[in-house]
């Protein structure tokens, strides 16, 4: 067989499948029942502990590599340390702390090498992959090396919004898995990688951090973009990491020449958190789901955003989405 | 309107299931084309054989799902092209119509014993992806049976290039090893 059969082959898979691919991100069928699932269990799930004290600086310190030293209290306050490592050949990952919300989550990992020796620039993982309760949405990963050289911390921040939200109430004592493929070296350009240890290693841990997601107030309204395009907001939630909307779109899959990351963009770009002292902050780091039939105009949508820092409830003033300033009174 | 009244037309043998099948799925079939051919001329000629190969098949074919029998139809007739086109830009332009020539005389596409085997392949590949978590399953089939690329796939996931590269990646290697398990060796 050759690679040109394969591709072939390929092309003569289910049509389900071919069909579902061309499905964008976001599961509309499955949100009724996940939401009678959700309601079912709620009240048994409330009562259960959710975050314990730990020493103020610790969950902070280990989180430094994500947001810095800022609002350490706020961030001691919400995130966890997590006990879950793995070894790799000559070098441990251990997941170190992870902080979030109902639809946001970021881990800190720190990659050392098990006799405490310096670890080689440039080591990455081939691929991840985080088996988590968000629904659809969009992560990234990122690497940073210590100073010292002695450590590389991974830093792991995804933003979801689909079905699995009405759940939320179970995240607290969910598993997450994150596997990770080969540990390579990248010597700077894409064709050089150098290939360290083959294989896979996961890491499965719960996420215990403390949930701050509260409900933003105001009505349904329509807003309109640069490029003419309108939304319709219909619920805001906001935590001290980050923002969720939910709301209607166009319909970015139905004409399949359009370039729908523009029109995404469009909206996208127009987000920023006003503070009570005046500034602004505009939300780079975003993601944008929809789901809706082909033969629809509009779609039901979510954008979600984490903040570069936490930042207090409390000193939160406004929103402002394409023009349009919206006061955060929460609850 | 739905398929399965187009169809109904292809085998009444009305024209108007091709304007409809322009209408509904032009659109469909001409970015599958160009994603593989990057050529509107040529990308054009592949969506209207498409309409000719549907015509020439249906019947006897009835097709449950219109969008992906006419999207695979032009998949298939814009690689042939394009490899047809590859091939004389590297000098093989009478080899290529030898070839040709002489495939006129084996009967059908391919042997039995090897469309045999290809349907095999096609049986394992579908075992092989319905195992897949559908959001790895997407990401894999638009890059390589919708030919899109990187870029496309993270603006229309929001993924980083980096995700979408480690998850295409971690995939072929299930592939490949669940290739190996099936006794395939490429």
């Amino acid at each position: 067989m050759n690679e040109e059969l394969l591709y072939d082959a390929i092309g003569d898979v289910r049509d389900d499948w071919v069909l579902d691919a061309e499905q964008p991100a976001g599961k509309r069928s499955q949100r009724r029942w996940i939401r009678f699932l959700a309601a079912c269990l709620v009240l048994a799930l409330l009562a259960l502990p959710v975050h314990a004290e730990y020493d103020n600086g610790y969950v902070s310190n280990l989180l430094a590599p994500l947001f810095g030293y800022a609002q350490t209290e706020l961030v001691d306050s919400i995130g966890v340390p997590v006990n879950a490592s793995v070894e790799i050949g000559a070098y441990q990952l251990k997941a170190e702390a992870v902080i979030g919300d109902r639809y946001h989550v970021a881990i800190v990992y720190a990659l050392t090498r098990q006799d405490g020796g310096v670890v080689p620039e440039g080591l990455r993982f081939s691929d991840w992959q985080m088996y988590h309760p968000f629904g659809n949405g969009g992560g990234s990963l990122s690497y940073q090396r210590s100073e010292d050289g002695k450590t590389i911390h991974i830093i792991e921040e995804y933003t979801g919004g689909g079905w699995s939200s009405w759940l939320y109430p179970l995240f607290f004592n969910r598993k997450v898995t994150v596997e990770f493929g080969d540990l390579v070296q990248d010597l700077g350009t894409e064709q050089e990688k150098r290939m360290v240890l083959e294989g896979e290693w996961s890491l499965s841990f719960t996420l215990r951090y403390r949930d701050t997601t509260q409900k933003i107030h105001f009505r349904p309204m329509e807003v309109t973009d640069r490029e003419g395009n309108s939304y319709i907001l219909k619920k805001g939630y906001v935590s001290p990491i980050g923002i969720h909307l939910d709301l209607t779109s166009p319909n970015l899959w139905k004409d399949y020449s359009a370039n729908e990351s523009i029109l995404v963009q469009a909206f996208c770009e127009s987000v920023y958190l006003v503070l009570k002292d005046g500034s602004q902050i505009p939300l780079e780091n975003w993601n944008f789901n929809a789901s809706a039939k082909e033969s629809e105009d509009t779609a039901d949508a979510n954008y979600g955003a984490m903040f570069p820092t936490p930042i207090p409830l409390d000193s939160m003033e406004a929103l402002i989405i394409c023009d349009v300033t919206i006061p955060l009174e929460v609850e | 309107m739905e398929d399965s009244e187009i169809v109904t037309r292809f085998w009444n043998r009305e024209e108007s299931a091709i304007v409809l099948c322009e209408k509904n799925y032009g659109n469909y079939c001409r970015s599958i084309a160009m994603r593989i051919l990057e050529d509107a001329l040529d990308a054009e000629e592949c969506v209207n054989d498409t309409y000719q190969a549907a015509w020439d098949s249906i019947p006897p074919n009835k097709p449950a799902m219109l969008s992906a029998y006419l999207g695979k139809l032009t998949r298939r007739i814009s690689l042939k092209r394009l490899r047809s086109r590859d091939a004389q830009k590297r000098g093989g332009g009478q080899v290529a119509l030898s070839l040709e020539e002489l495939a006129e005389c084996i009967p059908g596409e391919h042997s039995t014993e090897t469309q045999l085997e290809y349907q095999e392949l096609v049986g394992i590949l579908n075992q092989f992806l319905s195992a897949l978590p559908q959001e790895e399953r997407r990401v894999f089939l638009r890059r390589y049976w919708h030919a899109m690329s990187i870029r496309e796939i993270c603006d229309q996931f929001h993924f980083s290039k980096s995700k979408v590269e480690s998850m295409l990646h971690r995939t072929r290697k299930k592939l490949r090893r669940h290739l190996e398990k099936e006794g395939y060796g490429l």
